[in-house]
């Protein structure tokens, strides 16, 4: 079972890098190709380790966890790409997302401070902390775009998806881990069952690059027929009081 | 311990929730052309009046006094702009009713949002009209100049709205959106009658 893990994710793993490669991704999705790239370079530092030292030696221990702890922290970028591109600048939806989210990070960096999370070590409390947040920004972040009714397109779609699947299993995994260091034999399978499942999604949803159509305007049914009614009358009304000229269009 | 015991059952039921979202697959945009026939279907001048932040705006009254209009008639200016907003805010109010209206007929017709989209538009339709008629009174006790603040918050959820009824209206079987539209010619007064109100 490992080892078809193992492969798939190589297999996987490099139809990602073809296709993101194939319709340049990194200009689009800056910070997740970053990610992408980080998690490969992170694979070859963990191979030449184990080659070099061995599993079980402190140092490829210390590789391991500083390497899982830095793709942790990336995967925080990632989830503020997600975002930054599914709600439009100066919007309403992206202000009140943006406090609400802003707010879940304060607060989940106050429980960290006040000792949350502390009963397993610390390379495995930064990795469920920021598991945990990554999982309910891109929660909130789907929620809130399914509120508004805002289309991410599959390719935000599909990088969100994989990564909040990813994360809260191993907000699972951690937490399981933590509170019982027996389950390890089950919680090997599922992590990189779950890593397989997210390249899945990336590579399906990253294909190719398929971005969110424009918002149709709301209806212009005064447009269409080039009057205003009561308004338009009103306003020549207030032009005349004016004795100005102000530019008279349907649009006004 | 009880932290990570918290922190498990918060991560099964993220990971419950997005296993869920990847079943239903990639939500589906409204296409465009819903928007279109809905548009047809149903007028809202409310929502089409395309620069209502103008009625709001001070600078030709400014611009009036700066040269030297007598101020009786920059008083009668702000009176006109204070009934053009306060009409436009009927109008839009009207909207809200219209598209409530619409999303009741249209779930005779087999296009519903569910339970939970049902909810969230009644509340986004109840904070629109509260939010209007919180504009109306201020404009009428405060005048069109102060009250502008609120304007673009209250267009911009009546067309949140619009654009949940378009998604509705796009379900609708393409051969019931014709019976649909006669239904909905009959039930509803024409805008022109809504206007003369």
């Amino acid at each position: 079972m490992h080892e078809f893990l193992k492969w798939a994710g190589y297999s996987l793993e490099a139809a990602l890098l073809w296709r993101l490669l194939t319709w340049h991704a990194w200009r689009h999705f800056p910070l997740f190709s970053c990610y992408f790239l980080i998690l490969l370079l992170r694979q070859g530092l963990n191979a030449y380790l184990e080659t070099r030292y061995g599993f079980s030696s402190p140092v490829y221990a210390r590789g391991f966890w500083l390497s899982s702890n830095l793709t942790d922290v990336w995967k925080l970028l990632v989830a503020w790409e997600v975002f930054r591109k599914a709600f439009r600048p100066g919007t309403d939806a992206r202000r009140f997302a943006g406090v609400l989210l802003a707010a879940t990070l304060v607060g989940f960096s106050v429980f960290y401070l006040l000792g949350g999370a502390h009963d397993t070590n610390f390379f495995v409390a930064v990795g469920l902390n920021f598991s945990l947040v990554v999982a309910i920004w891109v929660f909130g972040v789907l929620a809130l775009a399914q509120y508004y009714n805002i289309s991410l397109g599959r390719n935000l779609w599909g990088i969100a998806m994989g990564l909040g699947l990813f994360s809260s299993t191993a907000v699972v995994n951690f937490s399981a881990l933590g509170l019982n260091e027996e389950a390890f034999p089950v919680f090997s399978y599922v992590r990189p069952a779950s890593f397989v499942i997210s390249l899945l999604i990336w590579v399906c949803c990253l294909w190719s690059h398929r971005p969110p159509p424009a918002p149709p305007p709301p209806a212009s049914s005064l447009d269409s027929h080039g009057s205003t009614g009561p308004l338009d009358a009103a306003r020549e009304t207030v032009g005349r009081a004016l004795r100005l000229n102000p530019p008279r269009s349907s649009k006004d | 311990m009880t932290t990570l015991v918290l922190m498990l059952v918060l991560g099964a039921a993220l990971l419950a929730w997005m296993l869920l979202a990847l079943l239903r697959g990639v939500p589906q945009p409204t296409a465009p052309s819903a928007f279109g026939r809905l548009a047809q279907v149903v007028p809202l001048p409310g929502l089409s009046f395309a620069c209502p932040h103008r009625l709001f705006d001070p600078a030709d009254c400014d611009a009036a006094r700066a040269s030297g209009t007598p101020e009786f008639l920059v008083t009668a200016v702000r009176n006109e702009r204070r009934r053009l907003a306060l009409l436009w805010l009927r109008l839009l109010r009207d909207d809200v009713r219209t598209l409530w209206q619409l999303r009741r007929t249209m779930a005779a017709y087999g296009s519903s949002a569910g339970a939970m989209g049902e909810f969230r538009l009644a509340l986004s339709g109840f904070a629109a009209i509260a939010l209007i008629q919180l504009l109306r009174f201020a404009v009428s006790t405060l005048g069109p100049f102060q009250a502008a603040a609120f304007c673009s918050a209250s267009r911009s959820r009546v067309e949140a709205i619009w654009q949940v009824c378009a998604g509705l209206f796009g379900r609708i079987p393409a051969a019931q959106v014709a019976e649909f539209e006669r239904a909905w010619a009959a039930a509803m007064p024409s805008p022109q009658a809504a206007l003369l109100r």
